[in-house]
């Protein structure tokens, strides 16, 4: 078997192991930070591949779909969970911002070295700082989501 | 402009427009959770009924980035999912599944005029009956999720907590 399949199947099990880690009384937050998440990175994931600017040339259903299924349907909203479950609401604006850096660099530093030595992704018109960009502005959106989400939710429950 | 994008453009205005008039301001959220439960559900069904070759896209909105159409299958269903499930009357489970036979009818017949009349849709190994169920199982396991998420209020707080 190829390593990137091998990769592959390694990240499956990570994130399915992930999930795990989940606080049980934050399940809903985390369900609506994951579908809340897949939903932009479906549409953005489609718009980098139909304009040439990123390839994924192993990947899953890769007859039907050119984008990468794992990264977009799973990984990323797996991490997002995690990134709104455990985000430091009472900390200070400074404790926040790193709380940011150090999840948008943690998910950059890894796709480089994939981009590098395996043909999982493929960086043609791209750069990783728009990746690290892209993931900054999304976990943002995600994050103002599920506050207004919440926000109103438990009072319209009345 | 090519007849499929006009009926595309379509679906989006008339997408949006039951969105505004039709969604009462207090269940908004609620319609939003159901159609996110419900996308995530299309998007894997739809990629296994492409992978299988029962069912092709012809004309899309991506058409070299991915097979799928994203229109119907990740705006139009998942909302009329979210119709379905703040317009679902509080009766017996009878009236219940009638009342979501009705609702998956008329997602079937949208779907039928499209692949009849246009190339956006097109069955190959696929039949309507075939939509009819697979859309009944999606509806019904979005709805599952959906009660089980508002069972109870007070399993809330601690999501408030950390997003107030």
């Amino acid at each position: 078997m190829i390593v990137e399949w091998k990769i592959l199947i390694f990240v499956w099990t990570l994130t399915v192991a992930l999930l795990f880690i989940i606080p049980k009384d934050k399940k809903r937050l985390a369900l609506v930070a994951f579908l809340f998440k897949q939903v932009i990175t479906l549409l953005i994931g489609l718009v980098v591949v139909e304009f040439n600017l990123i390839s994924y040339p192993v990947r899953l259903f890769s007859e039907v779909n050119r984008a990468s299924f794992t990264y977009e349907f799973l990984v990323y909203p797996v991490i997002c969970s995690v990134f709104i479950v455990f985000y430091p609401n009472y900390r200070s604006y400074l404790y926040k911002l790193g709380y940011y850096f150090a999840f948008c660099t943690a998910l950059t530093v890894p796709e480089i070295f994939l981009e590098k030595y395996t043909d999982l992704i493929n960086y043609i018109h791209w750069s990783w700082y728009w990746t690290w960009i892209t993931l900054f502005i999304t976990f943002m959106l995600s994050r103002q989501f599920c506050v207004w989400f919440f926000r109103d939710i438990s009072k319209n429950m009345e | 402009m090519e007849f499929n994008y006009i009926i595309l453009i379509t679906i989006w205005i008339i997408g949006v427009a039951l969105f505004i008039t039709f969604t009462p301001k207090h269940k908004k959220r609620r319609l939003i959770l159901a159609f996110l439960i419900c996308q995530a559900f299309t998007w894997l069904s739809d990629l296994l009924l492409l992978n299988f070759n029962l069912i092709a896209f012809p004309v899309r909105e991506f058409p070299s980035a991915t097979d799928m159409l994203v229109t119907t299958d990740y705006f139009l269903y998942p909302l009329l999912c979210g119709f379905y499930i703040i317009y679902e009357p509080e009766q017996r489970l009878f009236v219940r599944f009638i009342y979501l036979s009705a609702c998956i009818s008329t997602l079937v017949f949208i779907d039928i005029m499209i692949s009849k009349f246009t190339d956006l849709i097109e069955y190959l190994n696929y039949d309507w009956y075939w939509t009819w169920l697979l859309f009944l199982c999606i509806f019904a396991i979005t709805n599952i999720i959906y009660q089980w998420f508002f069972r109870s209020k007070l399993l809330l707080e601690a999501e408030k907590r950390i997003t107030q």
